[in-house]
């Protein structure tokens, strides 16, 4: 089981978002996508949940624009970065939305959602009004959603999260690369685009690191993050501290 | 507020509107009309084939709109969206203008051609948004044509005569006077429109996060923005056939609902269409009350009611209406 992009290319105007980019996205696997503004994280992203159509990518072996939407939408959950949610739901009803691709009845659903909230420890943002909730607590929520979309079955989930820990203070920043570290002992899929290198060194299994719509290095934290790598897709200059398997970096300067 | 509290107050609606009016009917009598028992043949007229077919009609018809107006914020995911947004009652007041002006119809009769101009706007607005490709590009094609229609009413009104004018003016401002058992036929089509609203529930709940979130859960966001726009149009436009342009049920029945009852659309719609049909019974039971015999046109009073209210409603509610 993988979902895997086989040199795929994405354009719009002539202008390449993607060029010929081949990434694995396997199960029981975190995966961190780096880069600078533009490199096509995001796009990478909608590419291989199949909303943006592509050639190259694979879900099962199989091409994912011959799955049903409906059938997709049960295996790969996304958060993207900005959700428009303007009505004043519940947190739990926002949840519940998380289990819209599932027929598996009101009770199984509700056990999944109370799992979810138990799990990332959601109870008290439940009943509160969606809309009046800060930025950090409305990200909770989605993320809530997230997991409930795919919590039937996390062995054969794809989890995609864009940028998710931007709007997150440090103790939920942690929380968070806790839950998805618990979805990756469970089996599933993670990818998760970050801006903090040192979190993305410090937590994934794998780093891509993109620049200008092509992958510049794949592999684990201690082979991709390093000056050659971080100077070249981001234009800066490093040191780099801490272990081996996992380094920090500290920006220097501007090249 | 409780489904059973608005059954219970729509059934109290219905007997309150039984007897009041022009001619006060006492309830004994009412009931007698109903249940075929001993009552005088005029007051069994009043109340069969007067007032009942127009609660009916004002149940179906503002269930409709209000039903519609759930449906039509949750698709546009503005909570101040309105069904004249996609331009069916302006339409359908366009081609009731040039009826009533020009003895032009598309179908025989100021009803069916009111009904038929709501559909075809509606298609248009759903067209140019299509080739917009956005849902703001829908709601901007639906203020043109909105703007297009008023345009095309003004231009009629100015070549009109004085009793031409009147009529016009008349029927923009909607009244439920012409109620039959005929129109409470032709309007029996609304509840089924609602019922397939309704099905929409989840889905409409999926796309207030977004269209992309939307498909993400599953859903063709295309085909779901027609579907609830052909429903809406069918809905409203029957209504607005029949009785002329409704102020402000559609949106301000969600509103309520969503402050009371909850946002997820398993309660809306339902809810808004109770609401929607007992509100606009209310009005339509005061609008021939106050002034008897003479009646007050039934969407002047939504709107006097309505406007107030809702501003009050913003003021209190800050901040949890998500606008």
């Amino acid at each position: 089981m993988s979902l895997a992009l086989r040199n795929v290319s994405f354009e719009i105007d002539g202008t390449y978002l993607l060029n010929q980019v081949s990434v694995d996205i396997r199960p029981a696997c975190i995966t961190a996508l780096i880069g600078p503004n533009g490199a096509g994280k995001t796009t990478l992203l909608r590419t291989a949940s199949g909303e943006l159509v592509a050639d190259g990518v694979m879900l099962d072996g199989q091409p994912i624009s011959d799955i049903a939407l409906e059938v997709r939408a049960q295996r790969i959950a996304f958060l993207t970065q900005s959700s428009a949610l303007d009505f004043p739901f519940t947190g739990l009803e926002v949840m519940h939305m998380g289990r819209i691709p599932h027929l598996t009845g009101a009770i199984h659903d509700r056990r999944m959602v109370e799992e979810v909230v138990d799990k990332c420890d959601l109870g008290s943002l439940s009943q509160r009004i969606y809309t009046t909730l800060s930025g950090g607590e409305k990200q909770r929520i989605q993320i809530g959603r997230i997991l409930c979309q795919v919590w039937d079955d996390l062995e054969s989930a794809y989890v995609l999260f864009d940028e998710p820990t931007a709007a997150l203070d440090l103790a939920h920043q942690l929380t968070f690369f806790n839950i998805i570290q618990m979805l990756r002992d469970c089996g599933a899929a993670v990818v998760v685009v970050l801006h903090d290198i040192n979190l993305a060194s410090k937590f994934a299994d794998q780093i891509c690191v993109l620049a200008s719509g092509e992958v510049l290095a794949t592999g684990s934290p201690s082979e991709v993050i390093n000056a050659g790598n971080i100077g070249k897709a981001f234009g800066v200059s490093i040191d780099t501290l801490g272990s081996s398997e996992r380094p920090i970096i500290q920006v220097r300067t501007i090249l | 507020m409780r489904f059973s509290v608005l059954l219970l107050s729509l059934l109290l609606a219905i007997l309150t509107s039984l007897t009041f009016g022009s001619a006060l009917i006492p309830l004994a009598d009412v009931f007698a009309a109903l249940t075929g028992g001993d009552v005088t043949d005029i007051r069994r007229t009043i109340v069969l084939d007067i007032r009942l077919p127009r609660i009916l009609l004002a149940i179906l018809v503002g269930g409709g709109i209000a039903a519609s107006g759930a449906a039509i914020q949750g698709l546009f995911r503005n909570p101040l969206a309105d069904p004249a947004l996609i331009g069916v009652s302006s339409g359908a007041a366009l081609c009731a203008a040039l009826y009533l002006v020009l003895g032009a119809a598309l179908l025989p009769g100021l009803t069916a051609s009111a009904f038929v101009g709501g559909l075809l706007t509606t298609w248009l607005v759903l067209e140019i948004g299509r080739r917009g490709g956005t849902i703001s590009a829908m709601l901007l094609a639906g203020i043109a044509i909105n703007a297009l229609a008023i345009a095309g009413i003004g231009l009629l009104s100015y070549v009109s005569t004085d009793v031409q004018l009147r009529s016009v003016t008349f029927w923009a401002l909607g009244s439920l006077g012409g109620a039959d058992w005929y129109s409470v036929a032709v309007a029996s089509i609304i509840p089924v429109a609602i019922m397939l609203l309704f099905a929409e529930r989840h889905k409409l709940n999926a796309i207030t996060l977004g269209d992309q979130e939307a498909a993400y859960l599953g859903i063709s966001v295309p085909g779901l923005r027609i579907r609830i726009v052909i429903l809406t149009a069918l809905a409203v436009s029957i209504g607005v056939a029949l009785t002329g342009v409704i102020a402000f049920i559609g949106l301000v029945v969600p509103h309520l609902v969503r402050m009371t009852m909850g946002s997820t659309h398993q309660v809306v719609i339902p809810a808004s269409a109770i609401l929607g049909g007992l509100l606009l019974l209310i009005a339509d039971t005061l609008s021939r009350s106050v002034f008897a015999p003479a009646e007050i046109p039934v969407g002047i009073l939504t709107a006097l009611l309505g406007g107030p209210f809702f501003i009050l409603l913003i003021i209190r509610q800050k901040g949890k209406l998500g606008i």
